[in-house]
């Protein structure tokens, strides 16, 4: 299969991280990112619902509900959501693997600060 | 496409949402409302309150416009003209008013606050007077002396972002404990009509439990009284304090400063109001 690296906007990437572990609702989302990204990205409902848009039509998510939280709606990654998180996840290990290759980054590099 | 569900509503957000096209409106308004509702129920501050209403504010604009070129890209020109009218005026009406919500909310040095101060200043100060009346002026109780008013209101920052504006109705003033027994009788029997003046106007004792006659007869038996007597009486929006400090000369004999102000929090979004911690208070 020939997989196409590096196709999600930055936003898109974070909601599939997010939802990586378990289904969620909006504002649970937001919060995964926001400890996800070390408190450095923050979204506001706007942004949020316009990449989730996206990201329902493109088929890589899907709407779940809860009967004991009617009030909100859930996303869920879907199969292919899922394999194109994984891809993207592989473009940025082989660049990051890149990366120490040409000393570009130290090797106890962690997100947010090179130590 | 799920039912849409009466939730929290949110006045002027819901009107920026004018600013989308109607069908993502009918799709995730109420799930954006929602989202705006739990981000701010976990906020713990007014400071944290206003940096999501301004995260807010800033992203509308963004996520409404792509929203829009979406929408143009997948219906065509034809709706192109319904952007540019109704709903770009309700919307942009209303992200005017969001901002100017939070510029008055934010407004500890702002012009906003100060403008807002002065539609409140004389009614307040009214009140305030009003309030020193029918105490029957505590300090002439306690000092013999006429109280002076003060006509002065000022906005004043608080803690955080909030503002309020406050109105003192009688000059602040020291009166001396005297020590003698005929002076002590007096002070006491001062004391002790002020104090049933305040409960008969409804003044409640702060919430450090401390009464005017305990701080005045502890202070003659030489006790150090932190924090000192303060009472509150709520009247709508504005909360009238009746303030006592003791002053310590040494040497010399310790005096009382009393004073009976009113304030009226600014608060955009409605908070009620809270009395300001007190030294000893964990909070403070």
């Amino acid at each position: 299969m020939d997989r196409k690296y590096n196709q999600l906007p930055q936003v898109a990437f974070c909601i599939l991280l997010a939802l990586g572990l378990k289904e969620r609702h909006g504002y649970e989302i937001i919060k995964q990112i926001e400890e996800d990204s070390n408190d450095k990205i923050h979204l506001g409902p706007g942004a949020l619902y316009t990449s989730i848009k996206q990201l329902l039509k493109k088929g890589l998510i899907i709407e779940v509900t809860k009967p004991d939280d009617s009030k909100r709606r859930y996303y869920k990654l879907t199969g292919d959501g899922s394999r194109i998180l994984e891809d993207e996840l592989e473009y940025y290990r082989n660049a990051l693997e890149l990366a120490k290759e040409r000393r570009l980054v130290k090797d106890s590099y962690q997100y947010g600060r090179a130590s | 496409m799920a039912v849409r569900r009466k939730i929290a509503p949110h006045p002027f957000y819901r009107m920026t949402l004018f600013l989308y096209p109607r069908t993502y409106r009918h799709e995730y308004g109420d799930q954006m409302v929602q989202t705006l509702q739990d981000m701010l129920d976990e906020t713990d501050s007014s400071l944290a309150r206003m940096s999501v209403w301004l995260r807010v504010a800033i992203e509308i604009p963004l996520s409404a416009l792509k929203e829009n070129v979406n929408a143009i890209g997948e219906g065509g020109m034809n709706k192109l003209t319904k952007i540019s009218n109704k709903r770009l005026v309700i919307g942009g009406v209303a992200v005017l008013v969001l901002v100017a919500g939070i510029a008055i909310g934010m407004g500890r040095y702002s012009i906003a606050g100060g403008t807002a101060s002065i539609f409140y200043e004389r009614s307040l100060h009214n009140v305030a007077v009003a309030q020193n009346s029918a105490l029957s002026h505590p300090l002439t109780a306690l000092s013999g002396r006429t109280a002076t008013f003060t006509d002065e209101c000022a906005a004043v920052p608080t803690n955080n972002i909030k503002m309020e504006i406050n109105c003192e109705a009688s000059e602040r003033m020291y009166t001396k404990l005297g020590q003698s027994t005929a002076d002590k009788a007096t002070m006491l029997q001062s004391v002790s009509e002020v104090a049933a003046a305040l409960k008969e106007e409804g003044y409640q004792s702060g919430s450090n439990g401390v009464t005017l006659t305990n701080l005045v007869v502890g202070t003659y038996e030489g006790k150090d009284y932190t924090p000192d007597a303060f009472y509150e009486k709520f009247i709508g929006k504005v909360v009238c304090t009746f303030d006592t400090s003791i002053a310590y000369a040494n040497p010399g004999q310790p005096a009382i400063n009393i004073s009976l102000g009113c304030s009226r929090l600014l608060d955009p979004f409605g908070k009620p109001y809270r009395s300001a911690p007190y030294y000893g208070d964990p909070n403070y």
